[in-house]
C-alpha cells in the first residue's frame, strides 16, 4: 500500500513539474509566435492567479488522462498519431508552419532511441491539446491504478512458483533423481531456463499507465539510477529502488520519472541484487548457526569467495559511475552497459542461488552430492564454475576421508561423512557393525563399490589400531597418505585402491602372523570338528563310560581333567600351547533326562581380534557340529567294539553250533551298520569338511582379499559345513532327527548284541566247566556225568529255549528297524534336490544293494498284484 | 595311549620284509638308522609310538621281535646300518642254529620247544605298551620257520591275548611254477589252517605276483628278493599310514579292518599299489600324471594286484579301502567314485551294502617321491579263493601219493598220525566254500 501511495505521489509530482514547465515556457513562446493574443492589458496579479489556476487545471487534466482506464480509441501507430497531430495543426494554422515544425520534431523524436513509448507520448500530447472536448470526461480517473512494477512482480511470482514447483519435483523425484543422472540435467536446464526468462514482459497497459503518470515529472537521471542500482546490487535499498519487505522483491519508485524502457531495464538489473541478498542471507544464517556442518561452512565460504569477485565488479562499476559524473555521459556507464557488464556475474549468482536453494537443508555428503549433480550441466561454463565451487565445498569432506583412509579415524563431529559410527556395538561385532555406510551422505561420484572399499580401509585401520595394537605401522603408513581433493575420480580411485590393498594386506598379514588366524581355524578343525583322530579317540575312550550317565552327574572339572589327559597322550601335545590353552570342555544346558552325551561339548575360546571372524554365533555353530560329529564318532566306536567282540570271541564260541546262523546274521547286520556309519563319516569328511576347508584356505591364501571377504569366506565355510554336515541342506527338515534315530537304533542293536555274546560266552564257560567236571570224575573212576549234572545241563537248555529267542527277537527287531529307517532315509536322500545329499545316498548305496532290493520288491509286488488281477479276471 | 602294534617277524622271509619295513618307517618318521631322531624331523603330525617306543636315552626302538631258527638273515641285520635300531633282547635265534629246513613241522616243533623264551619276549613287549592293539606277524607260509613257528605263535597268541587283534602279512609261494621246495604245498596248507582260524586279518602277498609286478611295473628283468621285499615294505608302510598319521578316520587297526571284514572267516585281504618307485631302479619309466582318479582306477586293475588270482565271473569285492597318500584334492574323490560306478569298474557283493572307502593321508615330509599321489588298495575279494584252491590242488597231488611226508612225522603233531593234514585241508576247503558262498545273495543265511 505504501508502495502504491508513494508511486501516486511521484506521478503527481512529475505531472505538476511538467505542467509548470510547459506553461511557463509557453507564454513567451505564445507571444513570440502569434500576435493575435489580446490579453496584453491584463495585470500581472491576475495573470499570476489565472496562471496558477491554469496550471492546476492542466495538471488535473493531465492526471485524469494518465489515470484513465479507458483504452485509447486509436490504433497505437506512431505514423497515424503524427498524422492526426499534423492534421490538427493544419486545421489550427493553415500556414502549415506548425505542421512543418512538428514533422521536423517528430523526425528527431523517431530518431531518438532512448524513448520507447513514442506513441504513448504523442497520444498524451494530443489528448492534452484537445482541451475543450474532453474536460468533463473521466471523472472516475481519480481511482489510480497501482503503479508498482508489474514486471518485477511477475518476476517474483514466477520465482516463487518455480521454487515451489521445484521443491515439489524434488520431493517426488527424490527417490530416483539420485540414480538417474538423466533427470538432473533436465531439471537443471529447466530451472535455469526459467530463471533466465524470469523477467516476464510487462503488460502494455500497465506500462502505459506508468508512462502516463511518470511523464508528469522530470525524467530521473540515469546516473542516479545507476547509483541506486549499485546499492541494490549490495542488497541495500537505494533512493528509488527499494527491496520489498516480504517477498524480497525490488520496486522502483513509481513516481519517479523513469521511462518504461529504463524501468524494465532497471528491474532486470535488480535481479542481481535480489540474488545477492538471497545468497548472503543464506551465508549469514548458516554461519551464525552453530550447528552448520563443516561442508556447509565450506559451502558458505565458497559462496563468499565467489561473492568477493562480485564485490570487485561492483567496486569497478562504482568507480565508473564516479568518473562518469565528471566526463561525458555518452561514453560512460549506462544502464545497458551495466546490464551487459553484469551478465556474467548474474549468471553466476543465479547458479549460486540455485545451489543455495537446493542445498539449504542439506549437510555433508548429501550437499556435495547435490552440488556434484550440477556438474552434469551441458554448459561448459557452468560445469567449470560448479567444479571450481565443488573443489572448495568438498575440501572438508575430503579431509575427513583422508583421515579415514590413512588413519582410520572418523573425525566427523557433524555426521557429514558417508561412513557412520554406531557406539552401541558389542566388541565381537565391532568390525561387522560398528561402522556402516550412510547412503544419503554418499556423494554421487563415489560408487557403491568404492564406498565399500573406503569403508573397508578405514575399518581395517581402525581395527589395526584398536584391536591389533599396531599403531606403529599406521604411523609409518601415514606418510603414504597424500592429500585428496575433488577432481579426478580416477585418481581418487587409484589412491583409494592403493590404500585398500595396502591396509588389507597388512591386516591379513597381521591376522595370520601375529594372531594366527589360520592356526586357530586349523585347531578348530582338528579339535571341534574331530580332525585330530588320536586325540578324539582318547577322549572317547576316557569319557565313554562317564557320558552314559545322566547329565547332571557330570562335573566340569572332572571332564577338564580328562581333556588334559587326552591332550597329553595324543599328538595334540605337540600343538601350540596357546591353542591348547583355548581348548576347553563345555556342558550345554541340561534338560531333564539328558545323558552326558547330549550335553558334553568341546569348546574353543577365541578372543579379540580373532573373534571378529570367529564370532560367538559362529562358535555356537561349531559346537553344534561338534555335538553331531561326536555322536557319530560314538556310534563308530560302539560298532568297532562290537566288531572286536565278534571277531575275538568268534573262536571261543564256535562250539555253540545252535547260534552259528544267528551270529552270522548278527555280523552281517553289524557290517551293514558299519558300512552306513563309515560312509556317512566319509561323506562328512570329504564332501563337507575337506572340500570346504580347501576352499577356505584358497581364499585366505589369495592376496586380493580383505577382512570382509575373509569373514565372508569363513561364514561360507561354516555355512557349508553345517548345512551339509547336519544335512540341513535338505528341504526335509526331519532329516537330522531321522538320522539321530538311526544312530540310536544302532546303539540299541549293539547293546542287544552284547547281551547275546555275553550269554554265549557264559554258556561256553558252563560247558567247559561241565567237561572239566566230567574229566575229573572220570579220572577218579566215577561216571563222567551224574543225573544231577544231566539236569544241570538241561536247565541251560531250557534257558536257551527261553532266553535266546528273546535276545534274537530283540536283535531282529532292531535290525528290521534299522533297515526300514535306512531305506526310508535313502529314498528321501536320493530324491533330494541338493546334489551333495544325493551324493550321500549314492555313497551309502554304492553297489545299489538297497535300491536294487527295493526295486526287486516293488517289481515282485507288482507281479503279485498283476497275477491277482489276472486271477480275479 | 597309542594303539600299539607289536611286530613279530619270523623266518628268513619275515625278517627280510621286516628289515625293509623298519627302514621305510624310519625314513618316513625321520628316525635315523640308529634310532635317534633326525634334526630335520620337526613335524609333529605323526605318531611314532604306534610302532616305536622310546628308550631312556630318547632312542626310538621298534616294537619288533625278530625270530629265526638259523642265523644268516638276522646276522645280516645285526651287522647292517640298522644294527643299533633293534632291541637286542628282542632277537631270538635258535641255539642249534640249524634252521627248520623248509619243514613246517620242525618250525612248529621249535616253537613248542622255545615257547617260553619267545613268549617271555612277547609278554615283555606287551607289558611295555599302554593299550596294545594287536600283533602283526610277518612271515612266508611256504618255508619252515615262518610257516611253522608262525603257526605256532598264532595259536599261542590267541590263547594268551584273546582280545588282541592278530594281523599277518603272509607271503604266499609262487605256485605257478614248480618250486625248489617240494613240500611247499604241505607247509602252506598247514599254515593256512592257522591263518584261517587264529588270525583276524591276513594280508596276502604272493611271490608270483610280486615278481610279475617287479618285472612289468618296474621293468626289472630278474627281480631279486630284496627288490620284491621292497614292494612288500611299501605296501606295509602304506597300509599303516592311517595309524601313523591320525586323521578323521581309520586311526586304529580295528577301525580300519572292521569295515573290510564283515564276517570273521573272510579275512584275507589283497593289496594293490600304484605307482611303484624303487631306490634300486632310478630310471623307472612309470612317472606319469597321477590324479586321484588315475590312482583309483589303476588300483582296480588286476595287473597291479599283489596276488595272482584267477577271478571267475561271479567274483566280487566284499569291501575296498583305498588309502591315498600325497596332495590329493578332496573334490577329486567324489568325481572318481562317480566315474568308477558309472563305468562299473568294480563289482560288489550282492548280499549287503559295499563301497569304495577312501582315506586321504599325508605323505611323509621326509621321503621324496616323484609322484604327487600314490595309492594303496586293501580289498577283500572273493577271487582269493582261487589261490587257496590252487594250494589245495597242489597239496592234494602230493597228499594222494603220500609223498615227502616222512620229515613231518617227527613233529609232535604228527606223531599220532597225519590227521592234521586232512584237518587243515578241511578248514581250507571250508574257507573256499565260504568265499564262494559270499558271491551269492543268500550268503545272509549261510551256515543254516
Amino acid at each position: 500500500m505504501i508502495n502504491r501511495m508513494d508511486n501516486t505521489d511521484q506521478v503527481h509530482e512529475a505531472v505538476e513539474a511538467l505542467v509548470r514547465l510547459f506553461l511557463v515556457q509557453r507564454k513567451p513562446l505564445d507571444e513570440g509566435r502569434m500576435d493575435l493574443d489580446t490579453d496584453q492589458d491584463q495585470d500581472q496579479e491576475t495573470l499570476d492567479a489565472s496562471h496558477e489556476a491554469r496550471i492546476e487545471a492542466a495538471q488535473e487534466y493531465c492526471l485524469r488522462i494518465l489515470g484513465s482506464r479507458l483504452a485509447p480509441s486509436l490504433v497505437s501507430d506512431d505514423m497515424h498519431i503524427s498524422d492526426l497531430i499534423k492534421k490538427k495543426l493544419m486545421r489550427e494554422d493553415p500556414s502549415a508552419n506548425k505542421a512543418v515544425r512538428f514533422s521536423h520534431l517528430y523526425t528527431k523524436l523517431s530518431a531518438c532511441s532512448v524513448l520507447s513509448k513514442k506513441w504513448s507520448t504523442l497520444y498524451f500530447l494530443l489528448a492534452v491539446s484537445d482541451q475543450s472536448s474532453s474536460v468533463a470526461q473521466d471523472s472516475r480517473a481519480n481511482d489510480h491504478q497501482p503503479l508498482s512494477f508489474l514486471g518485477l512482480h511477475n518476476l517474483d511470482t514466477t520465482r516463487v512458483r518455480e521454487r515451489t514447483s521445484r521443491e515439489h519435483s524434488n520431493t517426488t523425484t527424490a527417490a530416483h533423481s539420485r540414480h538417474g543422472s538423466m533427470h538432473i540435467p533436465t531439471q537443471i536446464s529447466r530451472t535455469t531456463a526459467k530463471l533466465i526468462s524470469a523477467p516476464a514482459p510487462a503488460t502494455a497497459y500497465t506500462n502505459l499507465l506508468n508512462d502516463q503518470s511518470r511523464y508528469a515529472q522530470p525524467e530521473v537521471e540515469e546516473s542516479a539510477l545507476l547509483r541506486d542500482l549499485i546499492f541494490v546490487f549490495q542488497g541495500i535499498d537505494g533512493k528509488m529502488i527499494k527491496f520489498g519487505t516480504e517477498s524480497g522483491t525490488c520496486s522502483i519508485d513509481h513516481s519517479a520519472n523513469i521511462s518504461n524502457s529504463t524501468r524494465s531495464l532497471v528491474s532486470r538489473l535488480t535481479e542481481l541484487g535480489w540474488l545477492y541478498k538471497k545468497i548472503d542471507t543464506y551465508v549469514q544464517t548458516t554461519l551464525k548457526e552453530g550447528t552448520a556442518g563443516l561442508v556447509s561452512q565450506s559451502f558458505c565460504s565458497a559462496l563468499q569467495h565467489e561473492l568477493v569477485d562480485y564485490f570487485r565488479l561492483i567496486a569497478v562499476l562504482e568507480a565508473h559511475i564516479a568518473k562518469d559524473t565528471d566526463t561525458d555521459p555518452s561514453k560512460g556507464l549506462s544502464l545497458k552497459r551495466l546490464l551487459v557488464w553484469t551478465q556474467e556475474s548474474l549468471q553466476r549468482l543465479r547458479l549460486m542461488s540455485v545451489l543455495v536453494e537446493c542445498c539449504h537443508d542439506l549437510q555433508g555428503g548429501a550437499l556435495v552430492s547435490m552440488v556434484h549433480d550440477y556438474t552434469q550441466h551441458g554448459d561448459p561454463l557452468i560445469q567449470q564454475f560448479i567444479h571450481h565451487m565443488l573443489e572448495r565445498i568438498s575440501a572438508p569432506f575430503y579431509v575427513i576421508m583422508q583421515r579415514w583412509i590413512y588413519e582410520g579415524e572418523l573425525d566427523d563431529p557433524r555426521t557429514e561423512f558417508f561412513i557412520a559410527f554406531d557406539p552401541d556395538v558389542e566388541e565381537e561385532d565391532m568390525w561387522q557393525r560398528q561402522y556402516f555406510i550412510r547412503k544419503e551422505m554418499l556423494p554421487a561420484f563415489i560408487g557403491t563399490s568404492l564406498a565399500k572399499k573406503i569403508l573397508s580401509i578405514g575399518k581395517s585401520l581402525n581395527f589395526l589400531r584398536h584391536k591389533c595394537d599396531d599403531a606403529e605401522w599406521l604411523l609409518q603408513n601415514h606418510g603414504v597418505g597424500k592429500s585428496l581433493k575433488y577432481g579426478d575420480i580416477a585418481e581418487l580411485e587409484g589412491s583409494i585402491d592403493a590404500a585398500y590393498v595396502g591396509t588389507s594386506r597388512r591386516l591379513l598379514q597381521l591376522l595370520n602372523s601375529k594372531f594366527k588366524l589360520v592356526d586357530h581355524l586349523t585347531a578348530i578343525k582338528r579339535y571341534i570338528l574331530l580332525g585330530q583322530g588320536d586325540f578324539i579317540q582318547h577322549l572317547m575312550e576316557a569319557l565313554g563310560s562317564n557320558l552314559s550317565q545322566p547329565a547332571n552327574t557330570l562335573f566340569r572339572h572332572n571332564l577338564t581333567g580328562t581333556l588334559e589327559a587326552a591332550i597329553r597322550s595324543s599328538n595334540a601335545q605337540y600343538d601350540d600351547p596357546d591353542v591348547l590353552r583355548r581348548l576347553d570342555v563345555r556342558l550345554l544346558e541340561i534338560s531333564p533326562g539328558d545323558s552326558g552325551w547330549d550335553v558334553f561339548s568341546l569348546d574353543y575360546h577365541v578372543d579379540s581380534p580373532i573373534n571378529t571372524i570367529l564370532t560367538p554365533v559362529a562358535m555356537h555353530q561349531y559346537l553344534k557340529m561338534f555335538n553331531f560329529l561326536w555322536r557319530l564318532k560314538r556310534v563308530e566306536y560302539a560298532l568297532s567294539s562290537a566288531w572286536r567282540r565278534q571277531t575275538t570271541s568268534a573262536r571261543a564260541i564256535r562250539p555253540i553250533l545252535e547260534l552259528v546262523p544267528e551270529l552270522h546274521h548278527c555280523r552281517i547286520v553289524c557290517s551293514e551298520m558299519i558300512h552306513f556309519v563309515y560312509q556317512l563319516q566319509y561323506y562328512i569328511l570329504f564332501e563337507v569338511l575337506e572340500c570346504s576347508w580347501d576352499e577356505l584356505l584358497k581364499t585366505i591364501e589369495s592376496s586380493t582379499t580383505d577382512l570382509d571377504s575373509l569373514i565372508e569366506a569363513h561364514a561360507k565355510y561354516l555355512r557349508d559345513v553345517t548345512s551339509k554336515g547336519l544335512l540341513a541342506a535338505s528341504h526335509d527338515a526331519n532329516m537330522m532327527p531321522r538320522l539321530l534315530e538311526l544312530l540310536a537304533t544302532i546303539l540299541d542293536y549293539k547293546v542287544a548284541q552284547d547281551n547275546l555274546y555275553s550269554y554265549a560266552l557264559a554258556e561256553i564257560e558252563r560247558r567247559e566247566r561241565l567237561v572239566q567236571t566230567a574229566d575229573r570224575r572220570t579220572r577218579h573212576g566215577q561216571w563222567g556225568l551224574t543225573d544231577q549234572d544231566e539236569t544241570l545241563d538241561r536247565i541251560p537248555e531250557e534257558q536257551f529255549e527261553e532266553l535266546v529267542p528273546g535276545l534274537l527277537r530283540t536283535l531282529n527287531e532292531y535290525s528290521m528297524q534299522f533297515k526300514r529307517e535306512l531305506s526310508n532315509l535313502l529314498i528321501t536322500l536320493s530324491a533330494d534336490g541338493d546334489s551333495d545329499l544325493r551324493f550321500l545316498s549314492f555313497r551309502l548305496d554304492f553297489n545299489e544293494f538297497y535300491m536294487g532290493s527295493l526295486k526287486a520288491s516293488t517289481t515282485a509286488a507288482a507281479a503279485v498284484s498283476g497275477k491277482k488281477a489276472t486271477a480275479s479276471r | 595311549m597309542p594303539r600299539e602294534i607289536i611286530t613279530i617277524q619270523a623266518g628268513q622271509c619275515g625278517n627280510q620284509i621286516g628289515q625293509e619295513f623298519w627302514g621305510q618307517l624310519c625314513a618316513e618318521h625321520g628316525i635315523s638308522r640308529d634310532g635317534t631322531l633326525e634334526d630335520f624331523a620337526t613335524e609333529t603330525g605323526d605318531r611314532k609310538d604306534v610302532f616305536f617306543y622310546q628308550a631312556d636315552d630318547e632312542h626310538y626302538i621298534p616294537r619288533a621281535i625278530l625270530l629265526d631258527l638259523e642265523p644268516r638273515v638276522i646276522n645280516t641285520i645285526t651287522t647292517s646300518a640298522y644294527a643299533n635300531l633293534y632291541n637286542p633282547e628282542n632277537i631270538f635265534l635258535s641255539k642249534d642254529g640249524g634252521g627248520a629246513g623248509n619243514n613246517w613241522s620242525l618250525g612248529y616243533g621249535a616253537g613248542e620247544r622255545e615257547a617260553e623264551e619267545i613268549l617271555e619276549k612277547l609278554d615283555r613287549e606287551a607289558d611295555g605298551s599302554d593299550s596294545l592293539e594287536g600283533f602283526m606277524l610277518l612271515h612266508s607260509i611256504a618255508g619252515g620257520t615262518g610257516s611253522g613257528l608262525g603257526s605256532f605263535l598264532l595259536e599261542r597268541l590267541n590263547d594268551r591275548y584273546p582280545k588282541k587283534l592278530i594281523q599277518t602279512y603272509s607271503v604266499f609261494p609262487n605256485n605257478e611254477e614248480m618250486s625248489d621246495v617240494v613240500v611247499q604245498p604241505y607247509n602252506s596248507m598247514l599254515s593256512l589252517k592257522r591263518l584261517t582260524q587264529n588270525a583276524d586279518c591276513v594280508v596276502v602277498l604272493d611271490n608270483a605276483a610280486l615278481t610279475r609286478i617287479a618285472c612289468d611295473r618296474m621293468h626289472i628283468a630278474n627281480p631279486t628278493f630284496a627288490q620284491t621285499n621292497q614292494l612288500v615294505s611299501t605296501v606295509m608302510s602304506a597300509s599303516t599310514t592311517t595309524l601313523r598319521y591320525p586323521g578323521y578316520m581309520n586311526n586304529d587297526l580295528v577301525g580300519m579292518i572292521a569295515s573290510l571284514i564283515p564276517t570273521p572267516k573272510c579275512h584275507f585281504l589283497q593289496t594293490s599299489y600304484t605307482p611303484f618307485t624303487s631306490d634300486g631302479v632310478d630310471h623307472t619309466k612309470s612317472v606319469r600324471k597321477t590324479t586321484v582318479l588315475d590312482v583309483m582306477r589303476r588300483l582296480l586293475q588286476p595287473k597291479n594286484r599283489m596276488v595272482s588270482t584267477t577271478p571267475s565271473k561271479k567274483s566280487c569285492y566284499v569291501s575296498i579301502l583305498n588309502i591315498i597318500q600325497g596332495e590329493a584334492d578332496p573334490t577329486d574323490v567324489h568325481k572318481s567314485l562317480l566315474r568308477i560306478r558309472e563305468r562299473r569298474l568294480a563289482s560288489f557283493i550282492p548280499w549287503g551294502p559295499a563301497s569304495i572307502q577312501v582315506a586321504l593321508t599325508k605323505k611323509s615330509p621326509y621321503v621324496q617321491t616323484p609322484h604327487r599321489v600314490s595309492g594303496l588298495m586293501l580289498a577283500n575279494h572273493t577271487s582269493i579263493a582261487s589261490l587257496f584252491q590252487r594250494t589245495c590242488d597242489q597239496f592234494d597231488k602230493l597228499r594222494k601219493r603220500n609223498a615227502f611226508l616222512e620229515p613231518y612225522r617227527q613233529g609232535s603233531l604228527f606223531r599220532d598220525g597225519l590227521e592234521e593234514f586232512d584237518e587243515s585241508r578241511e578248514v581250507v576247503q571250508d574257507l573256499i566254500n565260504e568265499y564262494e558262498a559270499c558271491e551269492n545273495p543268500d550268503y545272509v543265511n549261510y551256515g543254516q
